[in-house]
């Protein structure tokens, strides 16, 4: 697999604070990474970054380029998505399409009525009209009708409820992702997304604490619910993260051999929202 | 791609108000007012007035007769014609000139909104996902304010008379004066609209120093965009009043906040601004207003929301 962002070392500063401190990871092609991190780690930094939105330091390459050179050039081949709502409200639903057909040639513009067709959505509302849930709906659609390489999505479903986030990542999942488009997610809501990652990248304090493929998170990482009788022998093991369980012991573990873990209990793959709470909690010690 | 024209329809688009709704809505009130008083011309009235003159006092009483009426047509068209041609003249002169201060407003406050709206309602994080330019993005609407909107209003303005001159026609015939004789023939229309246009392009290009400058606050201030636009020149006048003893800063400033001497005579002609406008000054001010676009372009390409 090619790799369609390479990240070296990226700084950026916002006066005294640190929003990124050298952060370094790669993005596959094909893949679906998931930029997770509590509030304030730099995920918002990391894909402004990447989109040509802000300035730092360090060395990236966006499919080959400099996004610091040239954002609109970078612009035909990555779409994003930045948080919620900043589609203008002014705009009617048609004249979203007639400025994006204008703009971007890579814009199908049967592909986003096709899509459009199956919401609520008339063409001739505004945005200010729609709901929040629309609004998303509206801008994934003109989104998915763009044939780029790289889709960011800052946070796409803060604020939605439960059916409208549903619906995005099914759609997302469903319709769009084809193997040949990478996509990039940043949330921290970590069970929303899990199910559909390829490859997970954990930041905070501005830097990134992991960088792992989901497929090999069983073979690096383990939760092992510890018999009350082996607490110490477990502990010895130096786990990551522990935690009291219905006055059992569950601790996660990373790089640890398999057969040592099942001597001390049930092993199991950790998901994705106790390993956050693990690598955030080692980070900050 | 060609995505200029694509911009600038999104700028239409999204400053309806300004480019489609107020000089409509002037021209309607112009008419409104126009048929009014042609509706009420029939009688004349008289004005009474007092003028004291040396010391003395003196009552006078002034026949007025409205300018639609049988009375105030028949006698406007036995004025001579040198009269009738400047009475024309300036009635058609004065049309424009609500529409050119409008027009001055609108496009001063598009151009302070313009870089600072999106920021606010955080749609430059849409835009800028699109793949155009700062630069072409900033011409756009640099375009909309010296030649979209000058166009509109000229076209306003055109109407406007052009309803006007049908008005007192229709007023003349009903009244069996001949309209050709007293209002086309001495109107000089075209040559007046020629001039006008002159003027606008003429004053488009004095405009960009203004400006550029409003599209520059525009593109960094963080609030209040109006305050920054007029606090740093007044701050600049103070200093160099203070501090320096010359005063080309406030000369500088005070000569390209303003229209280009408006075309307010009737025998108006573009050719009169070229002396103002061909010259080493003029030169250094599109020099400056080149750098403050140049500015406007570089903070868009590194700013995003508010």
């Amino acid at each position: 697999m090619s790799e369609i962002v390479q990240a070296r070392g990226l700084t950026k500063h916002y006066g005294d604070f640190a929003a990124l401190s050298g952060a370094s990871f790669n993005v596959q092609k094909g893949s679906i990474t998931g930029l997770i991190g509590p509030n304030g780690a730099g995920k918002t930094t990391t894909l402004k970054a990447l989109l040509g939105l802000t300035d730092f330091d360090g060395d990236l390459a966006v499919l080959g380029n400099d996004p610091r050179k040239g954002r609109h050039r970078i612009m035909e081949r990555v779409c994003f998505i930045a948080d919620v709502g900043v589609l203008p409200r002014w705009m009617r639903v048609r004249e979203v399409l007639d400025y994006v057909e204008g703009v971007h040639p890579r814009f199908s513009r049967e592909r986003a009525q096709a899509l459009l067709a199956e919401t609520d959505i008339a063409p001739r509302r505004r945005v200010r009209e729609l709901s929040k849930g629309m609004v998303t709906q509206l801008h994934l659609a003109v989104v998915m009708a763009i044939d780029v390489e790289l889709l960011v999505l800052d946070e796409p479903t803060l604020g939605l409820d439960i059916l409208y986030r549903k619906s995005f990542y099914d759609r997302l999942l469903n319709d769009y992702f084809d193997h040949e488009t990478s996509i990039i997610i940043s949330t921290h809501q970590v069970e929303e997304v899990e199910s559909l990652l390829t490859h997970l990248l954990f930041i905070n304090e501005g830097h990134i604490v992991l960088d792992c493929e989901m497929d090999d998170l069983g073979s690096r990482f383990a939760d092992v619910l510890v018999d009350p009788s082996h607490v110490d022998q477990a502990m010895q093991l130096g786990p990551l993260y522990v935690r009291d369980m219905l006055g059992r012991k569950r601790m996660i573990f990373e790089g640890v051999d398999r057969g040592r873990l099942e001597a001390l209990g049930e092993v199991h793959v950790p998901n994705v929202a106790d390993l956050f709470v693990a690598k955030m909690q080692r980070s900050r010690s | 791609m060609n995505t200029l024209p694509v911009l600038i329809r999104r700028e239409v688009q999204e400053h309806r108000g300004l480019v489609i709704y107020t000089p409509l809505g002037l021209v309607v009130f112009l008419v409104a007012m126009m048929l009014f008083s042609f509706a009420f011309s029939g009688s004349s009235s008289s004005v009474s007035y007092t003028m004291t003159k040396d010391g003395m006092q003196s009552d006078h009483r002034m026949e007025v007769f409205a300018p639609l009426s049988s009375e105030g047509l028949h006698r406007f068209a036995e004025l001579p014609e040198q009269k009738r041609e400047a009475w024309l003249g300036k009635s058609i002169v004065a049309i424009s000139v609500p529409f050119l201060i409008l027009l001055w407003t609108v496009t001063f406050s598009y151009l302070i909104g313009t870089l600072y709206g999106e920021r606010r309602d955080r749609s430059i994080l849409f835009w800028k996902s699109m793949p155009v330019s700062d630069a072409m993005t900033v011409t756009s609407k640099l375009l909309m304010a010296v030649v979209v909107l000058p166009v509109i209003y000229f076209v306003a303005i055109v109407v406007a008379q052009l309803i006007m001159m049908l008005i007192a026609t229709v007023a003349a015939l009903v009244h069996s004066v001949d309209p050709w004789h007293v209002l086309w023939g001495q109107s000089h229309l075209v040559a007046h609209w020629g001039a006008l246009s002159g003027w606008l392009a003429l004053n488009a290009i004095w405009y960009l120093p203004a400006c550029a400058w409003l599209m520059l606050v525009s593109s960094w201030a963080r609030t209040a965009p109006w305050a920054w636009a007029l606090a740093v020149p007044v701050g600049l006048v103070i200093l160099e009043k203070i501090l320096l003893p010359f005063t080309w800063i406030s000369h500088w400033i005070s000569l390209y906040s303003w229209p280009l001497g408006m075309p307010y005579r009737v025998e108006f002609h573009p050719a009169m601004c070229l002396p103002l406008m061909f010259n080493v000054q003029m030169v250094v001010s599109l020099a400056i207003a080149a750098a403050m676009i140049y500015g406007a372009i570089y903070m868009r390409g590194r700013t995003d929301e508010i």
